[in-house]
């Protein structure tokens, strides 16, 4: 009987003290809330800002701001202290690296729909993620559903995780002790610092193809999904918030990689009719803008402003946001017509021998 | 719903109360109807597929086993057991015999798409028990709801162990395991926690070797072959009786005792005694439904080895639809008469010698088991024997994924064979879960609540059981 007493008392002290930690290793994981799924930062902490598609959801919900920042990882180096100098806003940063359409769409969707003060988005329009069917995802990319679906029940995976215990409840503990200031958004996914720059780090990724002479052009096909595309995860949100000024651009891809992937296949008339659909689909709306850089033929043939052959350095990206806040490099129904002609005639024509060398 | 979800941790508490409610009122049919919904609600939230075929599989072997009760013909039994293994055969088999049938024949074979049922494999064994056991004339008189709580337990559909219905009937009907038992389910619950824990802090900290030798193959160097084929060694061995500790300890706190499926298989002095400590439920089957109707080893000794050889090839062709387990169990198969022929000479060796071989041969035996093809496992083979590259590749280390943890990640090089080595050492000295006997005391709570909450933070992103699959 005693015995049985003793193992009466114990169960209730094991289960007790069982769901104390639980409770307490979800509190700590709620209060710091290092995703910011249930709150805004805490004022004196030193979050940890490196994850992109865990963070994004919760610093669109949850953050004090009215410009966004979004696009895949052309629009990681964005500082947001600039863009708000240049802009006149408070700016976030939630970006999606390998982001097709869909993605950002979606994150600018919700960003939108949560935050009513936003006035200004900022966004790349990569056309190597553009050509997919509207729902097409990166399938390589993480995907935390339960972040995403405001579902609580499924929040376990969430507060019991022990990455988010470890690496960022207490690092950031431990960094706040230490008197380290939380990560902001002009370093928050930056890359800029860590990758080196220039034709020794470019050239690698030409492919060593001979040119095929061939002329592509987009397909009716191409056209139909790429319109569809366009509607359901570009402008969709533009016709939404009409009151929200869109500024959309053509991130400057270097030549090596107008060489490599458009020039040598013969696709660079495909690929210029691909972007005056989407301008032509994105000028429907007065509250939209884009810009396209491509005319800027000292950035886009200088190798030492890249690091591959789609992303560019810090100061570059310094530079396309003032383009962007004076006006510059913007195109309109009447001047896009032109403008795509000559960057046609300029990347066709162009003296690519330097780029595969001798 | 998975054992490592919040929704089961929640589930158990509720199943226990509603259970145990039951069984208060004195209405002790309620009490099998709760276990079984409970039981079919979780293997349902698996997939409605998995479900309806169990249900039908369950609704035939009741019935056909009524009139084979009645209809004790061989040729029926026989047609039982056929009808049961036939949807294992087509769901799990078929793509594997059209395949190997089209290479014999030189023809093409276009594999066909089917579903997996989940625990089909563990289910057909249950339900042939039935079906022999019926025939046998041992299940008359048991009631559906008996029938039913049997099949459908919770805690040990879907991986087993296989469970005969007088290991488990008789217990629902023992009046001395209505009441709840506080040190059954404090028991229950170390033992779910010692099972979780070992699953998901030690089993997945393997995977990652396993998965770089598997990945890497002939490009290994010799120390790497051997660390990699421990590593799923002991990956193997954690993930499945973690499981098994997790199933127990749940049945534990209903009062139930499974069968235990493992003891302590690493510290097997033979192959012979390696397979009366691992999975001893499906040995058990083996032995009982396949190779004492062979005759077992009343019928000379040429007899008793093909005997050996058939129950070690079912086993083999059982976990899989792959040469790779085929050649695992006719490799056990083997390795048995060899040790049967040459005994006399073995028992003399030193008894830690004897563990010691008989682990390295399991080890290279699960190199077949864990390969996707025979190729794969023959390349890591042959680096195990191959007498260069003594020190592991960086890359080997970073898949323990402890290149966070403070001071060690600086020190992996001593840190991870210092891994092996404990875990060796626990395997081989600490007693089997079941057979200790813990203390009710504030340390002991205070260690299964920390291990329980330890465990748990791991369990998001981690991949199913390996024995899921089968």
């Amino acid at each position: 009987m005693e015995e049985k007493k003793n193992w009466k008392k114990f169960l209730i002290l094991e289960l007790s003290i069982t769901a104390l930690l639980m409770i307490a290793v979800a509190a700590v994981v709620a209060f710091v809330d290092p995703f910011f799924h249930y709150h805004a930062p805490l004022r004196d902490f030193s979050y940890i800002m490196d994850n992109e598609r865990y963070q994004n959801d919760g610093i669109t919900r949850n953050f004090e701001y009215d410009a966004l920042i979004t696009g895949t990882s052309v629009s990681e180096n964005f500082r947001t202290t600039l863009a708000d100098e240049l802009f006149n806003v408070t700016s976030v940063k939630a970006t999606y690296a390998g982001g097709y359409y869909k993605e950002i769409g979606d994150g600018e969707r919700r960003a939108l729909e949560y935050n009513d003060n936003i006035r200004l988005v900022i966004r790349s329009m990569d056309m190597y993620f553009a050509m997919t069917e509207t729902d097409y995802r990166n399938p390589q990319a993480a995907d935390p559903e339960y972040l995403y679906d405001n579902n609580f029940l499924n929040d376990e995976a969430y507060l019991y995780n022990a990455d988010v215990l470890f690496e960022y409840v207490n690092s950031g503990i431990g960094r706040t002790v230490n008197g380290v200031p939380a990560d902001t958004f002009d370093s928050y996914m930056r890359f800029a610092e860590d990758r080196p720059l220039g034709a020794a780090y470019v050239l690698p990724y030409v492919r060593d193809n001979e040119v095929t002479g061939a002329e592509i052009h987009m397909t009716d096909e191409e056209r139909e999904m790429l319109t569809a595309n366009v509607r359901a995860n570009l402008t969709a949100n533009i016709a939404a918030y009409p009151d929200v000024e869109f500024y959309y651009f053509f991130p400057p891809y270097c030549i090596a990689d107008w060489y490599t992937n458009h020039y040598v296949k013969g696709d660079i008339p495909a690929l210029i009719e691909q972007m005056e659909l989407v301008t032509e689909e994105v000028l429907k709306y007065d509250n939209a803008h884009v810009f396209c850089f491509y005319d800027d033929t000292d950035i886009i043939t200088d190798l030492n402003n890249y690091s591959d052959l789609q992303h560019y350095s810090g100061e570059i990206s310094d530079l396309l946001l003032r383009y962007m806040a004076n006006g510059e490099h913007e195109l309109t129904l009447d001047n896009y017509k032109e403008y795509f002609d000559n960057v046609e005639n300029y990347y066709t024509n162009y003296d690519y021998s330097w780029i595969t060398g001798p | 719903m998975g054992f490592l979800s919040l929704q089961f941790i929640f589930f158990v508490p509720v199943v226990l109360v509603l259970y145990y409610a039951a069984r208060k009122s004195g209405k002790n049919e309620l009490a099998k109807c709760v276990l079984t919904a409970a039981s079919m609600l979780f293997f349902a939230l698996y997939g409605w597929d998995s479900f309806l075929i169990l249900v039908l599989s369950c609704a035939f072997n009741y019935l056909y086993s009524s009139f084979l009760s009645k209809n004790k013909k061989p040729a029926y039994l026989a047609a039982g057991i056929v009808i049961n293994v036939l949807p294992l055969l087509v769901f799990k088999y078929l793509n594997f015999f059209g395949e190997n049938i089209a290479k014999i024949t030189g023809t093409e074979y276009t594999g066909v798409s089917l579903i997996l049922p989940v625990a089909i494999s563990y289910y057909t064994f249950q339900m042939i028990t039935w079906c022999v056991d019926s025939y046998r004339g041992e299940t008359k008189g048991i009631p559906v709801l008996d029938y039913l709580a049997y099949i459908w337990f919770f805690p040990r559909m879907v991986m087993g162990p296989i469970t005969r219905h007088d290991e488990f009937i008789p217990q629902i009907n023992d009046p001395a395991k209505f009441k709840p038992d506080p040190e059954n389910i404090a028991t229950g619950f170390l033992w779910f926690t010692v099972g979780m824990s070992k699953k998901l802090l030690l089993a997945t900290r393997f995977s990652g070797a396993s998965l770089y030798g598997l990945g890497m193959g002939s490009e290994l160097g010799m120390a790497e072959a051997w660390l990699c084929s421990i590593a799923y060694t002991f990956q193997i061995y954690l993930d499945f009786s973690g499981y098994c500790d997790m199933a127990a300890g749940v049945s534990k706190m209903l009062n139930l005792d499974i069968p235990k499926n493992f003891n302590s298989p690493y510290k097997a002095e033979s192959i012979g005694d390696f397979w009366k400590r691992w999975h001893i439920s499906l040995t058990s089957f083996l032995r009982k439904y396949i190779y004492f109707p062979l005759g077992g080893n009343r019928k000379g000794r040429a007899r008793t080895y093909i005997n050996m050889m058939i129950i070690f090839l079912v086993s083999g062709f059982w976990h899989g639809a792959n040469w790779t387990f085929i050649i695992w169990g006719a490799l056990h198969g083997i390795l048995m008469i060899i040790e049967r022929l040459t005994w006399d000479y073995l028992k003399k060796i030193p008894k830690f010698i004897r563990v010691a071989f008989t682990f390295v041969l399991v080890n290279i035996g699960w190199v077949f088991f864990a390969a996707p093809n025979l190729s794969m496992a023959v390349d890591v083979i042959k680096e195990m024997f191959r007498f260069d590259n003594i020190m592991p590749a960086v890359q080997f280390y970073d898949t323990f994924d402890m290149g966070t943890i403070p001071f060690i990640r600086y020190h992996l090089n001593i840190a991870i064979p210092l891994f092996y080595v404990i875990t060796f050492v626990c395997l081989q000295c600490t007693k089997n879960i079941y057979d200790k006997k813990y203390k009710p005391n504030f340390l002991t709570a205070l260690a299964a609540g920390i291990l329980f909450v330890w465990s748990f933070l791991y369990a998001n992103g981690v991949s199913s059981f390996i024995y899921f699959q089968f």
